[in-house]
Parts: structure tokens; C-alpha cells; sequence
């Protein structure tokens, strides 16, 4: 599913999509060698980063105050630009 | 008020129920009686015994069956079905409830909620809001998931914790609502409202824990179902109940069985991901492993391909050819050779037939003086040495 916040630091989604289409190519063959071992090295790479987004996750549950609907909520405003921060 | 405790009489909890069960059953009414209702709070226990309430509109009455009775119906009373009931009243003293102690019983098939029920599901279906090609496909790694329910109570807290297990990478945005009662509806259809606003909401989870079919009702509401389908993002309705599916299950895009399941449905599993990843990271390995044996099986061919090229291999190549070509024209020559060895013999046979020397064999001379043959007497003086020419060889010989 493609994110409107490609400026953020890549989803959970991205780096695991990247990874398996790395191994494909890897595996697809035709490749010189220094481009192998590239992919492997970007391969390794991003399977680091994927745990290490597993490792680190911490659930955050937010409750949206019941007057959001009407946009005039302040706190439930705040809350919902602070996620799209550009 | 003054209590007396010679004037009044006081009676244990034990002697007012067993009073209550003694009025209530003195009253022929009660001891033998039909009653329409619906069935509601049904519950079948281990021992076989049916537990139930009936109702309609304004009233309930809670109902027991025993398990010999219920063994002669023709199948168990759906929730909401109406029913005739017949049996006796008495009291539970245990609880101090009027009971209906039900002996007999005669299925109506659909009461009027499940009429009502029924006839909203067709009326929806036959509009297309549950087909199965509007429903949407779930995201695989969703990153805000919107979560529509009572904030009080298990299921949010479950929710949460299956989350946690699973796939805690995702916000989750809490649109709290009623999910009982008659304000339950607007609530829920305001509550999905509010959480689409949420950007990038990737689904929605609608939940409520279990309950009798009343409690779940608000789940048979057509605004509620109207704004499920409106919904800009994927629905996943996890209403626990074991058997019969609210209109909310039909216009999900995901109908799950609990709010557990639908926080499951909705997730990836971080232990197969991270047994992915180790999978992957294993391919990964071989992948390039083959690509550098590629390399070398590569490197030896252009090898083999350089030393087949040297200077040296073209010497030796040359000189190979050398040979061949050397053999080959002697292969052409020889005919001709043996040709020219055939003519020369030949010649030489003719040469011999000529030869002079021949005539010897046969017992000839020639007579020689001065390297001169002597073919006339005159011209030859006594004394003079002459050379004699025989097959065997020479002699010299005086003249007389």
C-alpha cells in the first residue's frame, strides 16, 4: 500500500517489500559481481533494520476525543498534525 | 417505624422464598399455563438442562427446561425465536426467582427481532452491501489501525494485547462508543466517522465482546451497517458470538469471530516475520554464494580462453600445422615419385638392351688401343699394346 509520507523514515512495510524483491533479483541471476554483492549487502541490510523495528515497537494507542468529528477539538487536532509534521 | 420483635414476625431469607414458593404454586393459573415469548439468554449446560429467558416487548421471565424435556424437541430454540412454553411457575429459592419450569414447547420458527432481522438482511443483500466483491482486501503491515468499541470493559484491553504480541508497529486510534442500547447505533455510525479522519488509516477494527442477542443488537442496525459500507478504509467486525452473524458480519469486509480474531486478521505475526527474515537472510546468503562461484567458474573459463590465445599456444598450434600440411604434400608427391622411379627403369632396361658392354656377356671383345676401338688390322703394328675388353673385365695384350 503505497504511503503519502515517503519523507519520513521508511514503514515496516517498505523495507520487508524491498527485501524480498533484493532477494529476487539476487536470485534472478545475470548479474555482474559487484552488483551481487551489493544487493547482498542491501539484502543484509535491510533484514537488520526489520528486526530491529520488531525489536524496538511499542505499541501507542491514542483515544480520539468524541468532538473530532466537528473539527473543532484543539488537544485531538494537535494530536493528528503532530503525526502528519511534514 | 419501631421494629418490635414481639409484635412482628421476622423470617429468615429461607422462610420468605419458601413462602413465595408455596403462594405462587397454590395458584392454579401458575400450575399449569402457556406463554408466548421469545427466546432470549439461551444457554444448554453440560448437564443437558436448558436455561433461557423468554420475553417479548416489556417484560422477561426467566425459564428452565430440564434435560428429559428437552431431549424431546424437535432441535433447540434459536435466540429471538418465539415460542410457545408451557409448564409451572415456582420460585428458586436459591436466588429467590420466579422461575417458568418448562415442560413443553412449540417452535414459532422467527420471532419479531428475527423477523425484523431478517427481513433488513434481505432488504440489504438484495441491495448489494454485503456481495463479496465490494469487500476489500486488508492491508498486510497496516501502520494506523482504527479501533471502534466501548472503552471500558475486556475487548480493548484484548485487542491491545494481541497487538502487542503480534504486531505492535502500528498507532491504533481509539473512536470510543456505546455498543449496547439504544444510543449504541448513532454512536458507532459517529465513532467510524471519527476515525476515518485519521490520515492514512489503513483499516478499521468494529468490536464487542459476546452477548445474548438483544445486547448485540445494535449490530443489526442499518445505520450502523450503511456506515460500515460507507467506510473509506476496510472494516473488520469482530462481535463475539458463537452461532448466528449480525447484519454488521455481512457488510465487513472482514467478519471475524471475536475482537481477538479481528486484531489477529488485521496483523501480520511478528514470529513467522522475524523466521521470514532469518529465511531470507539465509537466501540471501546462497544467492550470493552462487554468484560468486558464477564469478570464479567465470574467471577459470577466461582463463582457459587467455591461454589458448598465448603466443605460445599459436606456436605450437603453427607448428602443429606445419606437420600436416608437410604430411599432406607427401602424400600428393609420392604418386608422382613412383611414376618417375617406373619411367626411370624402364629406361634403364632400354639403356641395357643398347649397352654396348652387353655383347661381352655373350662372349664378344673389344679391342682398345689408345682408348680407341680397333676395328680394322691396319691399324695395328706389332709391338703395339692394345687393351682387351671382355665381360668379366680387361687384359692387355702385344701385337704380334
Amino acid at each position: 500500500m503505497a504511503k503519502k509520507n515517503a519523507n519520513l523514515s521508511p514503514s515496516f512495510e517498505q523495507l520487508y517489500t524491498e527485501l524480498e524483491t533484493t532477494i529476487e533479483t539476487l536470485e534472478a541471476g545475470n548479474l555482474s559481481l559487484d552488483e551481487a554483492l551489493a544487493l547482498y549487502a542491501r539484502g543484509i541490510e535491510l533484514a537488520k533494520q526489520c528486526n530491529a523495528m520488531l525489536d524496538q515497537a511499542e505499541l501507542r494507542i491514542q483515544e480520539l476525543a468524541p468532538t473530532a468529528n466537528t473539527l473543532e477539538d484543539d488537544s485531538d487536532l494537535e494530536l493528528l498534525d503532530g503525526d502528519q509534521a511534514e | 417505624m419501631q421494629f418490635s420483635l414481639f409484635t412482628s414476625t421476622i423470617l429468615r431469607v429461607g422462610e420468605l422464598t419458601a413462602h413465595l414458593r408455596r403462594v405462587v404454586e397454590s395458584d392454579d393459573l401458575l400450575a399449569d399455563v402457556w406463554v408466548q415469548g421469545e427466546v432470549s439468554n439461551a444457554n444448554r449446560y453440560a448437564s443437558g438442562h436448558f436455561y433461557f429467558s423468554l420475553k417479548d416487548a416489556d417484560a422477561a421471565m426467566r425459564c428452565v427446561m430440564w434435560k428429559g424435556q428437552v431431549a424431546r424437541l424437535p432441535r433447540l430454540p434459536r435466540e429471538g425465536e418465539a415460542v410457545y412454553a408451557h409448564g409451572h411457575v415456582s420460585v428458586y429459592d436459591a436466588r429467590g426467582e420466579v422461575q417458568l419450569y418448562v415442560d413443553e414447547m412449540e417452535l414459532l420458527g422467527a420471532g419479531a427481532l428475527w423477523q425484523e432481522f431478517e427481513q433488513l438482511k434481505q432488504r440489504l443483500a438484495a441491495e448489494g452491501l454485503f456481495d463479496e466483491t465490494r469487500k476489500r482486501a486488508l492491508p498486510k503491515f497496516p501502520q494506523r489501525i482504527g479501533v471502534v468499541t466501548s472503552p471500558t470493559g475486556a475487548v480493548l484491553q484484548d485487542i491491545r494485547h494481541i497487538l502487542e504480541r503480534r504486531y505492535p508497529l502500528p498507532q491504533v486510534f481509539l473512536a470510543a462508543t456505546q455498543v449496547q442500547g439504544a444510543d449504541a447505533p448513532p454512536q458507532i455510525v459517529a465513532a467510524l466517522q471519527r476515525v476515518q479522519q485519521v490520515p492514512d488509516l489503513d483499516v478499521i477494527i468494529l468490536a464487542r465482546g459476546g452477548g445474548s442477542i438483544e445486547d448485540l443488537w445494535a449490530f443489526n442496525d442499518e445505520r450502523v451497517a450503511r456506515a460500515m459500507v460507507a467506510s473509506r478504509v476496510p472494516v473488520v467486525c469482530g462481535v463475539g458470538h458463537e452461532t448466528d452473524f449480525t447484519i454488521a458480519d455481512f457488510c465487513a469486509d472482514l467478519r471475524a469471530p471475536t475482537p481477538t480474531a479481528a486484531a489477529q486478521f488485521c496483523t501480520p505475526d511478528q514470529n513467522e516475520l522475524r523466521a521470514n527474515l532469518l529465511l531470507y537472510e539465509q537466501r540471501l546468503q546462497r544467492a550470493s554464494r552462487e554468484h560468486l562461484l558464477d564469478a570464479r567458474r567465470r574467471l577459470i573459463q577466461d582463463i582457459h580462453a587467455l591461454h589458448r590465445a598465448s603466443p605460445q599456444t599459436q606456436i605450437a598450434q603453427r607448428r602443429q600445422r606445419l606437420d600436416e600440411l608437410t604430411r599432406d604434400a607427401m602424400r600428393h608427391l609420392r604418386p608422382r615419385l613412383e611414376r618417375q622411379r617406373a619411367a626411370l627403369a624402364g629406361a634403364q632396361r632400354q639403356l641395357d638392351t643398347l649397352n654396348p658392354l652387353a655383347t661381352l656377356g655373350r662372349g664378344y671383345a673389344i679391342v682398345l688401343r689408345d682408348h680407341a676401338v680397333i676395328t680394322d688390322p691396319a691399324q695395328v703394328e706389332p709391338n703395339d699394346l692394345l687393351h682387351i675388353r671382355v665381360r668379366d673385365g680387361a687384359f692387355n695384350a702385344r701385337v704380334e
